[in-house]
C-alpha cells in the first residue's frame, strides 16, 4: 500500500490528464462539428434556391393544366372516344336549314346510346383525321366559342350533342355528306351511310 | 438491525462523512482534499478489494475515483453523503473491472496471486476489533452481494439507505439480503466455531 501523499500526488496527476483529454476532446468535437456546419449552411444555400425554382414550376404546370381544363371545358370533353356508350344519357339534335330551327332532345338512354355508338362506329371505319383533302369549307366550319351549342357552325345542317351521365359532351356536326367533330375530325359519308344515319337520328322524315 | 454498537471502521465518524471537507476543498481550501482522503480513501479501497479480490487493482481504482472528484468538481450534489457517493463510484469502476478483467486473458490472473501481504495489512489497519475481524475472515465465502451489505452495514457504519444507494437497490432489497447473509454467516462461524453475530 502507498502512503497517502504518493496516492494524493498520484489522484492529482490523474485528475490533470482527464482535464487535458477532456480538453482536447473538446477541442476534437469543435473541430469536426464547425466544417459540419459549414457544409451543412454551404448545401442549404445551394439547394434552397433550387427548391424555390421547383415550386415556381410547379405553379406554372399548375396554371398550364389549369388552361388545358378550360380548354377542354370549352371544348365540352369532346373528344370522340371520352364518353363511353353506355354512359350516354341525353342525345340532343339541333337542325338549322335556312331561317328554321328544330330541337329534338332524346332522354331514352339506349337509343342515345345506339346513336352515338353508331355515330362513333362511322368515325372508326370511314373518319379521316382533320381535313385530309384540304377542303377550305371544312375549316370554315370549325369555329371556336364558348358553348358547345355554339359550336355549332353556321353552315352545318345538324348539331347532334351527347351528354354523358358524368356532364360529359360529344358534339358532332353533319353537313351534306360530312360528319364532323368538335376537333375537326371528320368522316365523309356515302349517301347510303348517310341516309341510314339520319334515319337513325329521324331527320329522315323531317 | 443495523449494528449500533460496532464503532465507525477509519478517520472518526466527525463532520457528515467528507461532504463539508469536499465543500470547503471546492471554496479553494486545500487541506480539505486531505481530510477527505485520510477519511475515506483506505476505506474505499477495502469496499473495492470486496468485489475485486486485489488491492492493487482496488487501490488504482479508489484513486480513479477520487481524481473524477476533481475532474468533475460539480457532479457531486450533496444530496447524499460523499462516502456513499463515493462508494457509489468505487462500486461502478469495480463491476467495470471485473467485467474487463474477464475479457482479458489468464495471464493477468496468474500476475495478481502473490500479493496477499497487502490485503492482510489493509485488514489490520482499518479493523481494530477482533470481532470485526472474525466476521471479515468469514464474509469472504459468502456471495458478492452478501459481502458487499455485510461490509457497508457493519464496516462503513452505513444508514440501510445509504447501502441501497451504493448497491442500487431499495432499502428492503438490503434488509433481505442482510438477513439471509447474516443467516450465512452464523452457520459458517458455527461451524468454524467462532463468535455469532
Amino acid at each position: 500500500m502507498r502512503e497517502l501523499n504518493e496516492l494524493k500526488a498520484e489522484i492529482f496527476r490523474r485528475s490533470e490528464e482527464k482535464i487535458k483529454e477532456r480538453q482536447r476532446r473538446r477541442q476534437r468535437i469543435v473541430a469536426l462539428c464547425v466544417p459540419l456546419c459549414l457544409c451543412a449552411v454551404i448545401v442549404s444555400a445551394l439547394s434552397l434556391p433550387r427548391l424555390f425554382g421547383t415550386k415556381e414550376g410547379d405553379t406554372e404546370k399548375l396554371e398550364l393544366s389549369a388552361d388545358v381544363a378550360e380548354m377542354a371545358e370549352i371544348n365540352g370533353g369532346s373528344e370522340p372516344d371520352a364518353i363511353s356508350e353506355t354512359e350516354i344519357a341525353v342525345a340532343e339534335l339541333r337542325s338549322k336549314v335556312g331561317d328554321v330551327e328544330q330541337y329534338e332532345k332524346i332522354t331514352d338512354k339506349e337509343r342515345a346510346s345506339e346513336l352515338y355508338g353508331l355515330i362513333m362506329r362511322m368515325f372508326r371505319t370511314t373518319g379521316t383525321p382533320g381535313d385530309p383533302d384540304g377542303n377550305p369549307e371544312t375549316q370554315e366550319n370549325r369555329e371556336p366559342s364558348d358553348s358547345v351549342v355554339s359550336h355549332s357552325s353556321p353552315a352545318a345542317e345538324y348539331t347532334v350533342t351527347f351528354t354523358g351521365e358524368g356532364g360529359e359532351k360529344a358534339v358532332f356536326y353533319i353537313d351534306g355528306d360530312t360528319v364532323e367533330d368538335i376537333n375537326g375530325v371528320s368522316a365523309t359519308l356515302s349517301s347510303e351511310v348517310l341516309e341510314n344515319l339520319k334515319t337513325a337520328l329521324g331527320l329522315s322524315e323531317q | 438491525m443495523k449494528g449500533s454498537d460496532v464503532t465507525p471502521v477509519s478517520g472518526g465518524n466527525h463532520m457528515d462523512n467528507g461532504a463539508s471537507s469536499y465543500r470547503r476543498f471546492l471554496d479553494g481550501d486545500e487541506n480539505a482534499f486531505d481530510e477527505i482522503m485520510e477519511e475515506l480513501f483506505y476505506s474505499l479501497v477495502f469496499f473495492i478489494d470486496r468485489y475485486v479480490h486485489d488491492v492493487h487493482a482496488a487501490e488504482d481504482i479508489a484513486v480513479d475515483a477520487f481524481s473524477d472528484l476533481i475532474v468533475h468538481k460539480h457532479r457531486y450534489n450533496f444530496k447524499v453523503t460523499l462516502k456513499t457517493y463515493l462508494f457509489m463510484i468505487g462500486r461502478s469502476r469495480a463491476l467495470d473491472y471485473i467485467k474487463h478483467r474477464k475479457i482479458i486473458s489468464t495471464e493477468e490472473l496468474s500476475y495478481h496471486t502473490d500479493i496477499p501481504g497487502d490485503e492482510e495489512d489493509l485488514s489490520e489497519m482499518l479493523l481494530t476489533d477482533e470481532r470485526k475481524r472474525t466476521v471479515n475472515g468469514a464474509i469472504a465465502g459468502l456471495p458478492r452481494d452478501m459481502r458487499s451489505v455485510i461490509h457497508l452495514i457493519y464496516f462503513e457504519d452505513m444508514t440501510y439507505k445509504e447501502a441501497a444507494r451504493v448497491m442500487k437497490k431499495t432499502p428492503k432489497q438490503v434488509d433481505n439480503l442482510l438477513y439471509r447473509a447474516k443467516k450465512e454467516l452464523r452457520t459458517i462461524l458455527g461451524e468454524n466455531g467462532g463468535l455469532a453475530l
